[in-house]
């Protein structure tokens, strides 16, 4: 079904339909693909992925993009998730501050995202909340994978279950992982003890957590996110520091390489 | 809340990467084949030197020969059954000059055909005349009835051994570094005389 706010072409990539003003990112012109040309430069990919819904993924990914496309980059979204909750948000007033999404959850989401990845810094796929061939196939392409927790046992469950999925993959690049809290109480005894758990079995985090705020809700219902409503505020400055945190740690790749 | 909280993961990272690591590859547990392999006779040009199969390849080529030699034979032995003296020895001959190919072959000493027949000739040659009386004897008995029936068996085994003797002969030209161009038929005439068909081929 095509989008109710956009045009789906060939190679079933969505791009939605938003004013030449307000698409402030780049959108590429190549095989199977709409718009203009604006070449920027390889750019990386990063995919948010769990395979369990509401860990808050789309949330995620859409703050991390926002910031990045205010802060002066040229983020761009894929939206690999059947429930195509980036492009319905995309397809709101504010349009996630112009940042490009891009509709394929299928299997060819690799070429779509390294494409992307040719104009665009950084690619961000999210990904559906459930096993499928394009958030595997999304992993095995990720220059970074976001896993997403919320504070129970049932999403550390199925986090585990992921990182399997993902350590499982042939791809040696899809062994970079990083787990993320979301949707944490602050200063909880769970939040603490989950992190904790995390960190001794071994799993990578990052320190920073999102917590969970009715800002998000509130910037959603414009299609925007807190950074955009709210650019001071605890939201904002907590998706500074996640972002700061992936920078850091793209920088220390690329210095150990 | 003080109380304390049970454990949230059930898998630490490592585990999760024991489990979905791939099996060992048993070959990673053998010694390493590079010196057993180097510990090998070097193999003639043209020739793959068996890996690690716990024979040598000189053993494995002579093998090769020997088993090219018999199958031949056992060629021969049918086109000896032909009851027709002229075709049978067309047959015969023309088995022993693809056997000399197939070993030339297996030597890494190619040789094309009508050389190969050259030297099949040659051998022929020198039979003698009791050789090619006692060939045309049993040639001729094919037409005498009752006899015909001996005569075939006889020019079937003849033919056998004659293959397998000028196969054996080619094998020891090769093993003691002949090639295609260095035959020496009269050294092999000498060597078709003196031993019989019975006898196995030196193994070193």
């Amino acid at each position: 079904m095509a989008p109710e706010s956009g045009t789906l072409n060939l190679t079933g990539i969505w791009q939605p339909n938003q004013s030449a003003d307000r698409r402030m990112g780049t959108v590429p012109a190549g095989p199977g693909l709409v718009g203009e040309t604006v070449p920027m430069g390889a750019g990386p990919i990063i995919v948010v992925a769990t395979l369990k819904g509401g860990s808050g993924k789309s949330t995620l990914a859409s703050s991390l993009a926002v910031h990045w496309r205010l802060a002066g980059r040229t983020p761009v979204l894929i939206d690999a998730d059947p429930q195509r909750s980036l492009v319905r948000l995309a397809a709101r007033e504010e349009a996630l501050a112009g940042v490009p999404v891009f509709e394929n959850c299928r299997g060819t989401v690799v070429a779509t995202a390294d494409q992307l990845a040719q104009i665009h810094a950084p690619v961000l796929i999210d990904t559906a909340g459930f096993r499928t061939a394009a958030t595997l196939a999304a992993m095995t392409v990720a220059d970074l994978v976001i896993l997403p927790v919320k504070p129970s046992p049932l999403d550390v469950d199925v986090m585990l279950d992921t990182a399997r999925a993902l350590l499982s993959s042939p791809d040696g690049r899809s062994a970079r992982f990083r787990c993320v809290l979301t949707q944490t109480t602050r200063d909880s005894v769970i939040s603490r003890h989950i992190r904790a758990e995390l960190t001794s079995a071994g799993f990578p985090l990052f320190e920073t957590e999102l917590v969970n705020r009715v800002a998000y809700g509130e910037a959603a219902l414009f299609g925007a996110t807190p950074s955009m409503i709210d650019p001071h505020g605890a939201a904002a400055r907590e998706i500074a520091a996640l972002a700061s945190e992936i920078d850091s740690l793209a920088i220390e790749v690329e210095a150990a390489a | 809340m003080s109380r304390k909280l049970p454990k949230a993961t059930a898998e630490t990272l490592d585990e999760i990467r024991r489990q979905v690591a791939p099996p060992p590859d048993p070959l990673d547990d053998l010694p390493p084949l590079q010196a057993e392999v180097s510990a090998l006779p070097a193999p003639r040009p043209g020739i793959v030197a068996p890996a690690a199969v716990g024979i040598t390849a000189t053993a494995l080529r002579q093998a090769q020969a020997g088993e090219i030699v018999e199958r031949h034979a056992a060629y021969a032995a049918i086109g000896g059954l032909i009851p027709l003296p002229v075709f049978d020895s067309i047959g015969v001959m023309a088995t022993i000059v693809l056997m000399i190919q197939r070993l030339a072959k297996l030597y890494g000493e190619p040789m094309r055909r009508d050389r190969a027949k050259a030297l099949v000739a040659g051998l022929a040659g020198g039979i003698g005349q009791a050789g090619a009386g006692s060939m045309a004897a049993v040639a001729l008995s094919k037409f005498i009835p009752g006899a015909n029936v001996a005569a075939l068996m006889a020019s079937s085994a003849a033919a056998a051994a004659a293959t397998r003797v000028i196969g054996r002969a080619f094998v020891l030209h090769f093993e003691t570094g002949g090639t295609a161009l260095t035959f020496n038929e009269a050294a092999i005439r000498t060597y078709f005389a003196t031993r019989s068909s019975s006898q196995p081929i030196s193994r070193q």
